[in-house]
């Protein structure tokens, strides 16, 4: 089935939404009612609520909220999708506070210690996801939109 | 008729003059005249409301108070407070993070008035920039679809903004021209919106004066305009004569408005809902669209007013034209009344 011409019925949706159950260490009951399209040409993939369907003349631009820019069987999740289904994330994880949270917050690449293992991370903050990290080398680096960063330095400083 | 709507509506009124100046137009509509100029140079307040989609409203609801005690609960939607002006909550980390959204109080009403249930099926015609769309999404529980609907490209992104920073996944968003939907399509839609484009008169309390950069470092502020408008100072602004208040202006932008609403009518199935929403007073873009509405289609239903908010009733002429009788369960929020923003609207039942 497809959403208008522009979205498609992931096919490989079952295998990505289980490998990101595993590796986030999220049930996969956090993503019932949801499917996976498939944008093309641009092969992004988005999560939209199982009523989302075709509608006669109305071609859509978007359909719920971005999965992540490419269709790879494992990657890179969006922020936006982040915070709406790995707030209880238990792999992958990185529940921070103090400066390290305003580092993540401003954009600051923060060393971690211990230092986590290379690879993207759910990080959180008092049980809140607040988007995606990426750790190299001990270091984490935010993954906030650029604006989210300017933003957050705008309220830290008053 | 029920609530705190006034029985009755005003009689025939007299034909406003092309010259007429301004807000000064509506004095035959107004009760008290000075109140609704005053209150119109004062700055709006705003609402921040905890989003369900995103975790316990409850406990969002405390951390509204907790970054603002001053902030009061507005009494007809559930976790919605208004704040005192100077509050800035676009700076705040919830609203970053989509536990909050913030709009002002006069447009939570018409997404209440859609009364979206989880699994419906909800066309919002003009959706940008996505505040009551926001809101029928969290009606819906997230569940079913809601088709979100902006003709101009250039609002699109602060529609995609808005519904996945709040998590909205039962949204599928469309660019066309809503009076251009084909006709003879299903009617496939349990209930529709209509925030039509109209003069936006009774938006003058909003307009501001940009502020600093927010950054304190100089330079664009490039944040999206919702963002910008959260966390931006108010500054009253005097309502002025501009080309969108034009005779003319209005004889164009009311085909638009029918157009849009016929089309809304056309794609909802019998027995649901279409709510007509502006945020101008002018029954040309008002009472006169709804009157283009054959009776037959859809009629005009009774409003409950929300709990301390004072309607007025709908006109049952203007510029000698005398309006279907049903055009007063219609309503408007006139800013003196409740401290709101100026607001219309009215819901129909589609026959």
């Amino acid at each position: 089935m497809r959403v208008s011409e522009s979205f498609e019925l992931h096919p490989g949706a079952d295998a990505l939404l289980a490998w990101i159950g595993e590796h986030f260490g999220v049930p996969l009951a956090v993503f019932a009612g949801h499917r996976v399209w498939r944008k093309i040409p641009s092969a992004t993939l988005w999560i939209a609520a199982a009523g989302v369907e075709p509608v006669a003349g109305l071609p859509y631009e978007v359909v719920g909220i971005r999965l992540q820019r490419n269709d790879a069987s494992f990657g890179q999740v969006s922020n936006a999708f982040v915070r709406r289904f790995l707030n209880g994330a238990t792999r992958h994880v990185l529940d921070l506070d103090g400066d390290a949270l305003e580092r993540f917050l401003v954009g600051d690449p923060g060393a971690l210690e211990p230092a986590p293992r290379n690879g993207y991370y759910v990080v959180r903050a008092a049980g809140e996801a607040l988007g995606r990290g990426r750790v190299h080398d001990g270091v984490l680096h935010s993954e906030l939109p650029k604006e989210e960063r300017r933003s957050a330095r705008a309220a830290a400083a008053g | 008729m029920t609530g705190t709507i006034p029985d009755g509506a005003p009689g025939a009124q007299p034909a406003p003059s092309d010259a007429a100046e301004g807000l000064e137009r509506y004095a035959p509509l107004v009760d008290d005249v000075d109140a609704f100029l005053a209150a119109c140079e004062r700055p709006l307040p705003r609402v921040a409301w905890a989003n369900p989609l995103r975790g316990d409203p409850e406990v969002t609801a405390r951390r509204i108070l907790a970054r603002c005690p001053e902030a009061t609960p507005v009494p007809w939607w559930p976790h919605a407070y208004r704040l005192p002006d100077g509050v800035m909550p676009g700076n705040w980390l919830e609203f970053m993070l989509g536990l909050i959204h913030v709009q002002e109080e006069a447009t939570l009403w018409p997404a209440a008035l859609v009364g979206a249930a989880p699994g419906d099926r909800v066309l919002d015609l003009c959706a940008a920039p996505g505040n009551k769309t926001a809101l029928i999404a969290a009606q819906m529980g997230d569940r079913g679809l809601l088709v979100a609907n902006e003709k101009n490209r250039g609002r699109l992104s602060q529609l995609r903004f808005n519904l996945e920073r709040l998590g909205v996944t039962c949204a599928a968003v469309s660019n066309v021209d809503g009076r251009r939907l084909p006709a003879g399509a299903p009617r496939d839609f349990d209930h529709a919106l209509v925030d039509a484009p109209c003069s936006c008169e009774g938006t003058t309390r909003k307009l501001r004066r940009r502020a600093a950069p927010a950054d304190g470092q100089g330079g664009e502020d490039t944040a999206p305009a919702e963002v910008r408008e959260a966390r931006t100072p108010t500054r009253p602004t005097r309502p002025r004569r501009s080309a969108e208040t034009t005779p003319g202006f209005r004889k164009a932008i009311q085909a638009i408005q029918i157009g849009l609403l016929r089309k809304a009518i056309a794609r909802v199935r019998p027995g649901g809902t279409v709510i007509y929403a502006t945020c101008t007073y002018a029954p040309e873009e008002n009472e006169r669209v709804l009157h283009a509405i054959d009776p037959a289609v859809a009629a005009i239903e009774p409003l409950t007013a929300p709990p301390g908010a004072p309607l007025a009733p709908g006109v049952r002429s203007w510029g000698g034209v005398e309006f279907r009788s049903d055009v007063v369960h219609a309503a408007r929020f006139w800013p003196h009344h409740h401290d709101t923003g100026g607001f219309f609207v009215a819901r129909l039942r589609v026959l």
